[in-house]
């Protein structure tokens, strides 16, 4: 069962599919922004976006991604660049300033394909959390938090 | 939250925005394409979050900009510098609008500046954000055709003669798939109504050839840079509703069906009873010139509405091979002719004839009506003539070869012609 089926439930009740039909497991490294233990934004680790006030939003559109799943990177050097090549000076205010490498099994949840940019969806099962999957931290330079 | 000098304002002075699309996304959007009610372009900027609001910048765009900007020739700085003015905004979670404040974005917070290059990444899933603005704009389906690489063709520009050659050709195509479209819906409904025992249960609205036309009628939008395109609208008026495709997108799917089905020989011989030998014609000479000039051809179409997207790509490399499939292709066709024009030589004895108007020629066999009406013809007046053309290629030949039978001969006074169309091919 996935961590957040209870949003996935409602989603399917609003006939979203959710998660996409394409997910499947894997075993990898998968990297993704956090912010700081020390910062007072630190309760929104590794949470969906969807559910965190306040949400980046421009309206009421329900998604299956920002309430059910957490972004992540295939390798470190595309979640850097990611940073590096965003527009929004502040972006690390709203997704973190640290980058993680974190274990993933086949039994800790369900993968979508991943864009050009490297970016991909991870579905949590039950039980699963990252904090206790991670293997390395990296601090990023452009933070402004 | 950093301070803003800026006017403080009680509501936003933009009425009925709606989001065309979100151009850079991650955990939520970060840059987002608005229309307002009166068709003007605004783009929504996220600059900040605390602990209640997400601080957006809103500012107004010129579409032909936001095109540069999407095709990474100018940054978003330039977009600020081009706004000068635009509003600050805080979202709450229950997207309530708070602290709004008009300021000139160059004096705001130098991180909610955007950098020298802040240029937009490439991404291919942004390529149709244009053609989404005229669908929410016009409320139809929207057309481009596309062309880039080759020889003559830059950024927002394309050589004069290569130009009106490939939209002649494409124009000539479409007409002709036009024609068979008709053609085919028509022979659709027909088979439908035939199911029906007794034809008064057949409800359905008999197909009408004039509205038909109007769905592969179109008129130019907007010339597009990128590298030159050219948008156009459906001339239907047909009401458009959510998720029901009108007829000008069944068209659309029956044209780059074709397209796409054309690079298989065996798909290819399905149409060779509905498409008539002109129209194959002209696409053969479209893709010759396609190949010759080593450009690519995309045509798009896009109706937001009823969520119907079609795109398919023609390269030199795609064009010689359908090429070679249509060389292969036996034809077998009929068509309907009407010509204005002067008899040029005509065999009483022998039943033959032939024929001259503006812009086609014809000769062969006079045949019932036509034989009687002879006997009065002179080559210095002027005649309305209908045709019997049947159209004949074989698979061995590369040439294709018309036997043309006049039916029914009129005369035309020289007023009638200054008022009258010349007719178009008809629709058996």
């Amino acid at each position: 069962m996935f961590k957040y089926h209870q949003h996935i439930t409602s989603l399917k009740e609003c006939e979203i599919q959710c998660p996409p039909s394409e997910v499947f497991p894997s075993n990898m490294d998968a990297f993704r922004f956090y912010h700081n233990v020390s910062c007072e934004n630190n309760w929104k680790n590794h949470k969906p976006v969807g559910i965190i006030n306040p949400t980046r939003k421009l309206d009421n559109t329900e998604k299956c991604d920002s309430l059910a799943a957490l972004s992540c990177f295939e390798s470190k050097d595309q979640a850097e660049a990611f940073i590096r090549n965003s527009l929004n000076k502040n972006i690390t205010k709203s997704i973190g300033c640290n980058l993680g490498k974190f274990k993933i099994t086949e039994s800790d949840g369900l993968r979508t394909n991943s864009d050009e940019k490297g970016h991909f969806d991870f579905f949590e099962f039950e039980g699963f959390d990252f904090k206790s999957h991670q293997i390395e931290e990296y601090l990023i330079k452009q933070c402004n938090q | 939250m950093q301070p803003i000098i800026g006017l403080k304002i009680q509501e936003l002075p933009i009425k009925g925005l709606k989001k065309v699309e979100d151009l850079l996304y991650f955990d939520g959007p970060l840059l987002s394409f608005y229309m307002s009610e009166s068709d003007d372009c605004f783009l929504f900027y996220w600059v900040d979050v605390d602990n209640e609001y997400n601080r957006w910048v809103v500012f107004p765009v010129r579409l032909i900009e936001l095109n540069d900007f999407l095709n990474k020739k100018i940054s978003l700085l330039k977009l600020y510098e081009s706004a000068l003015n635009g509003y600050i905004i805080d979202i709450d979670n229950s997207l309530n609008y708070n602290n709004i404040q008009l300021a000139q974005l160059l004096e705001l917070p130098s991180d909610y500046i955007p950098s020298k290059d802040s240029f937009f990444l490439n991404d291919n899933s942004k390529s149709d954000v244009i053609l989404k603005y005229f669908s929410l704009k016009y409320g139809k389906g929207i057309m481009q055709t596309h062309f880039s690489d080759g020889d003559g063709i830059g950024y927002g520009s394309i050589n004069l003669t290569l130009f009106s050659e490939l939209m002649n050709h494409f124009s000539e195509l479409n007409e002709g798939m036009g024609n068979s479209f008709y053609k085919y819906e028509k022979k659709r409904q027909t088979l439908r109504k035939r199911k029906y025992a007794d034809k008064k249960d057949f409800t359905e609205k008999p197909i009408n050839r004039i509205e038909y036309k109007s769905s592969y009628s179109f008129d130019i939008v907007t010339p597009l840079a990128a590298s030159f395109s050219l948008l156009f609208k459906p001339t239907d008026t047909e009401l458009n509703f959510e998720d029901s495709p009108t007829r000008a997108d069944k068209y659309m799917e029956f044209f780059t069906s074709f397209i796409s089905d054309s690079e298989s020989i065996e798909k290819l011989k399905d149409y060779s009873k509905d498409i008539d030998a002109s129209t194959i014609n002209q696409y053969e000479s479209m893709l010759d010139l396609i190949n010759k000039s080593h450009c690519k051809l995309q045509i798009t179409y896009l109706n937001t509405k009823s969520s119907t997207h079609f795109s398919r790509e023609i390269d030199s490399r795609k064009a010689k091979k359908i090429i070679q499939n249509l060389e292969f292709l036996d034809f077998d066709n009929d068509e309907s002719i009407s010509l204005i024009g002067k008899f040029t030589s005509l065999n009483l004895k022998l039943k033959t004839y032939s024929f001259e108007s503006a812009d086609d020629k014809s000769s062969g066999d006079l045949v019932g009506d036509a034989i009687i009406k002879s006997n009065e013809i002179a080559f210095n007046k002027t005649y309305l003539i209908n045709i019997e053309r049947k159209t004949v290629k074989k698979a061995s030949g590369k040439k294709m070869k018309h036997t043309d039978f006049v039916t029914t001969i009129e005369e035309v006074l020289e007023k009638q012609i200054e008022i009258q169309d010349i007719p178009t091919t008809e629709i058996q």
